[in-house]
């Protein structure tokens, strides 16, 4: 099985089709969506390297055998790996540098984003 | 789909809400089922619209129901943002916690038949929704390992609104004036709702505000065992919580996996689908803040 989010490709491809036309107020809605769609794709080319080093390091500390991400989750549903603090911490960095991708505004990465401590280590 | 109408002859506002999602994900009432538990918590003292009248299939619009259009404001970023409501806020968690008791006292006599969903069958139901999607997300496996590990025991089922948060929640300059939606409410466990309407998604950024942005835990603890309500077991709490981050992230899944599949694309679809990081931090988060123990 393979990790399937909305890749860049998937949105690149929902924008061309469903490119919202113009005038009323649902289309406004949509304007406002594709706009940040956008600005993912964007960051997701300026940032995609922190992502994959993130994720990478918390595969290959935990689950060298399959180091994916969809390894290491196999390897948590099989209780082939420990739920310890430095798994959770390592998963947390790994989604503050996602979340940097998707949406920096969120509230929890900017708290995150605050703390001086190891969340963004 | 929920509309405003009016009444010939009748000289106030009146919402219809019907429709049904067939798709059937998360366990949703039909509008007729809905609307007699409206009516039921109404009765029982719950702050409820009230349902006047239950659409017949003779009526031509399949399921539904009407209740007065009520005063007060019910999306959360406009709540926020009127200095009127602000002392209205101050006493919500407390307001929450007196609703919350009354809704879990409605007894199971006076209701419709309602799912049963408890902490296991919730966890099984969403853990085979996430199965098919076909999505191993080690953040997901994760908390799914954890909320079994700390599986809480059985007990009584009562009314569980089931989507009790900010934007369900009718607020004017008096305070709560209705609780809204309830098409995902079932029997089960009643920390659940106290643990839903602290997830992190329904405190729209107001994080440093626990209870839906707006107000303290032990406010609405209070207010829930001064009414009458059980004991709040915390650890329960804690648990539904995190389920709660899990639930909304499941569901962020669902609506991508929409698009994806061709059944209802849209751009908006996409852009949910992208919020499920969101989720995963989140939990992280919480394990990291609490240790994985009650707070």
């Amino acid at each position: 099985m393979t990790q399937r989010r909305p890749t860049v490709a998937d949105l690149e491809a929902g924008l061309q089709r469903l490119n919202p036309g113009s005038g009323n107020r649902e289309n406004t809605y949509e304007r406002r969506i594709a706009r940040h769609l956008q600005f993912i794709i964007d960051r997701e080319r300026a940032q995609l390297s922190m992502l994959e080093a993130a994720e990478a390091a918390a595969c290959t500390t935990f689950n060298p055998i399959d180091a994916s991400m969809s390894g290491l989750g196999l390897a948590i549903r099989n209780g082939d790996v420990a739920i310890t603090a430095a798994l959770i911490n390592a998963l947390k960095r790994a989604a503050l540098a996602r979340v940097a991708i998707d949406n920096p505004r969120y509230a929890t990465y900017l708290l995150c984003s605050q703390d001086s401590g190891n969340d963004m280590a | 789909m929920t509309r405003r109408i009016e009444i010939d002859g009748i000289d106030r506002d009146w919402i219809l809400r019907t429709g049904f999602d067939d798709a059937g994900f998360g366990g949703m009432l039909d509008k007729t089922t809905e609307a007699h538990t409206v009516a039921a918590a109404c009765d029982h003292g719950v702050r409820a619209p009230e349902v006047i009248y239950v659409l017949a299939p003779e009526d031509g619009l399949g399921q539904g129901f009407i209740m007065p259009a009520l005063p007060g404001e019910g999306l959360p970023q406009r709540i926020f943002k009127q200095p009127a409501l602000a002392p209205a806020l101050e006493q919500l968690a407390s307001a929450c916690g007196q609703q919350l008791a009354t809704i879990h006292a409605v007894p199971a006599a006076a209701l419709p038949a309602l799912p049963l969903r408890d902490a296991a069958a919730s966890v099984d139901d969403y853990f085979e929704f996430y199965q098919g999607f076909g999505q191993i997300l080690p953040a997901f496996e994760l908390t799914f390992r954890v909320l079994r590990e700390r599986m809480p025991e059985p007990v009584a089922p009562v009314l569980v609104h089931g989507d009790f948060r900010m934007g369900n929640l009718l607020i004017d300059h008096s305070g709560l004036q209705a609780v809204l939606d309830w098409e995902l409410a079932h029997r089960g466990d009643a920390m659940e709702d106290l643990g839903w309407i602290c997830g992190p998604a329904w405190r729209f950024g107001r994080l440093d505000k626990p209870v839906g942005g707006f107000g303290r835990r032990e406010d609405l603890f209070a207010a829930y065992a001064a009414a009458g309500g059980r004991a709040v077991d915390r650890d329960r709490v804690w648990w539904w919580e995190l389920f709660g981050i899990l639930k909304w992230g499941v569901i962020c899944l669902y609506q991508l996996q929409r698009h994806l599949d061709g059944s209802d694309p849209s751009l908006e679809r996409l852009a949910i689908g992208r919020r499920v990081s969101e989720c995963e931090l989140d939990m992280m988060h919480m394990l990291a803040d609490t240790g994985g123990v009650a707070a």
